[in-house]
């Protein structure tokens, strides 16, 4: 009797444990299974967003021509738009100072660098056009070290405030994959130096 | 003691036949509807994304020739010069000079894991070590990194400026060679990136070379909100 009872338990734990292993490799499967109907609904979620922004930059391309035609007629307006390249690539090069509206974000408890990483990186994403840490200007180009935002950290970033606010604090978002308390304000006007 | 084994063997069973149920399963169970209409409306929209690429594709050779235009004509030539080299640190030309070459890609050793597949995470470390080590451009799988650019994880594919990457990832780095590999070998960020490849069979490869190209960024980089201040 015991002999069965001991034979009844090894088999119940064996039964167990394949459908944990069932389980976990389901899983596995399907976090690696790019056909699965869960990633398939976010790359069609995420492809929409993808071809919006792609219209936006076809549309801005599109308004660059019209400007550029306009002013390949006289030789003052073509230095105009020269001027106006330059000083756009001041802007965004962090050559002069700047400001306008957007967000600001303060981690009381500071970033790892992976966290400060993948933040900036969703921010350009999100349409951050000059972003600064602990008031200091940060680029695309900017290498992101240890220390930078070790204990606490306030991030300004400009750009477009409602849509910045709502894309950092919507469910699943970056803020909340960081999962740092965090304290998110939107500001009518944020400066920041030059690099 | 025969009934209560009995007892015992029964509740382990029913108990087992509840976390099998609780297991989802591993087809849906109408193939057709759903899962059809998401692969259709998936397919929709990557032909659709081609055709607005081609139109971008086409817009930019258009504005570039513009731009040609407007600088051939008689503009000062100073400031012709500074828009030109601006330009490319913009990345909206290309920029040529000494840099590394690196590969990344997945492991083919074994069983699939997440340890053995290059994650956008992985591309945006070895970025951020570029660019650490002096890098003046960079690019992944031709697509040049801007102001603009993210690098993000879909699903299982990787995206560099809304479009699609897939492995192997080669990103060029322009800069110092020397330090820009030194950097990548040794930087206590991408040590976890290394052991994997040492352990897991990932490829991660760097190769110094003369001549790099970062080819330029084909869209615009206009800017919306921010502008000079003039009271910092």
């Amino acid at each position: 009797m015991a002999n069965r009872f001991a034979v009844i338990i090894v088999v119940v734990v064996l039964g167990l444990l394949l459908s944990l292993q069932n389980k976990a490799s389901f899983a596995l499967r399907k976090a690696l299974d790019p056909q699965s109907q869960e990633q398939l609904s976010l790359v069609v979620a995420l492809s929409f967003e993808d071809n919006r922004k792609l219209q936006d930059q076809l549309k801005q391309t599109q308004e660059e021509i019209g400007k550029l035609k306009t002013s390949a007629t006289s030789s003052r307006s073509q230095r105009e738009t020269l001027q106006e390249r330059l000083n756009e690539a001041e802007l965004i090069l962090g050559e002069v100072p700047v400001e306008g509206e957007g967000v600001e974000v303060v981690f009381e408890k500071g970033l790892t660098t992976q966290q400060a990483i993948d933040l900036t990186n969703a921010l350009r994403s999100i349409g951050a056009e000059a972003i600064g840490i602990n008031g200091k200007r940060i680029l695309w180009k900017t290498g992101i070290d240890e220390g930078l935002l070790r204990n606490s950290a306030t991030l300004q970033v400009i750009g477009q405030k409602s849509l910045l606010a709502e894309s950092l604090k919507r469910r699943g978002g970056i803020l909340e994959q960081i999962g740092q308390p965090n304290r998110l304000s939107e500001q009518d006007q944020l400066k920041l130096p030059s690099i | 003691m025969a009934r209560l084994v009995i007892l015992i063997t029964g509740m382990v069973l029913g108990g087992l036949i509840m976390v099998q149920k609780r297991v989802p399963a591993a087809r849906v169970v109408n193939p057709v509807t759903p899962f059809q209409s998401l692969v259709d409306l998936r397919t929709q929209l990557a032909s659709e994304q081609q055709k607005i690429k081609s139109e971008i594709a086409l817009a930019v050779n258009e504005r570039n020739q513009l731009n040609e235009q407007i600088k051939s004509a008689k503009v000062d030539n100073k400031l012709k010069n500074e828009v030109d080299s601006l330009n490319q640190e913009l990345g909206l030309k290309p920029l040529t000079s000494e840099g590394v070459v690196i590969a990344l890609d997945d492991s083919r050793k074994g069983l699939p894991s997440p340890d053995k597949i290059v994650q956008a995470s992985d591309i945006r470390d070895v970025v951020n070590v570029g660019w650490l080590a002096g890098g003046r451009a960079v690019s992944v799988n031709g697509l040049r990194l801007t102001s603009v650019s993210s690098i993000d994880g879909v699903a299982n594919t990787v995206m560099v400026n809304i479009q699609r990457a897939t492995n192997p990832f080669v990103i060029k780095v322009v800069g110092d060679s020397e330090k820009i590999k030194r950097e990548l070998e040794n930087h206590p960020t991408l040590e976890p990136l290394r052991r994997r490849a040492a352990t897991q069979g990932l490829l991660f490869h760097i190769e110094q070379s003369k001549s790099v190209e970062a080819e330029s960024y084909q869209g615009s980089l206009k800017v919306k909100v921010i502008r000079r201040s003039n009271g910092q």
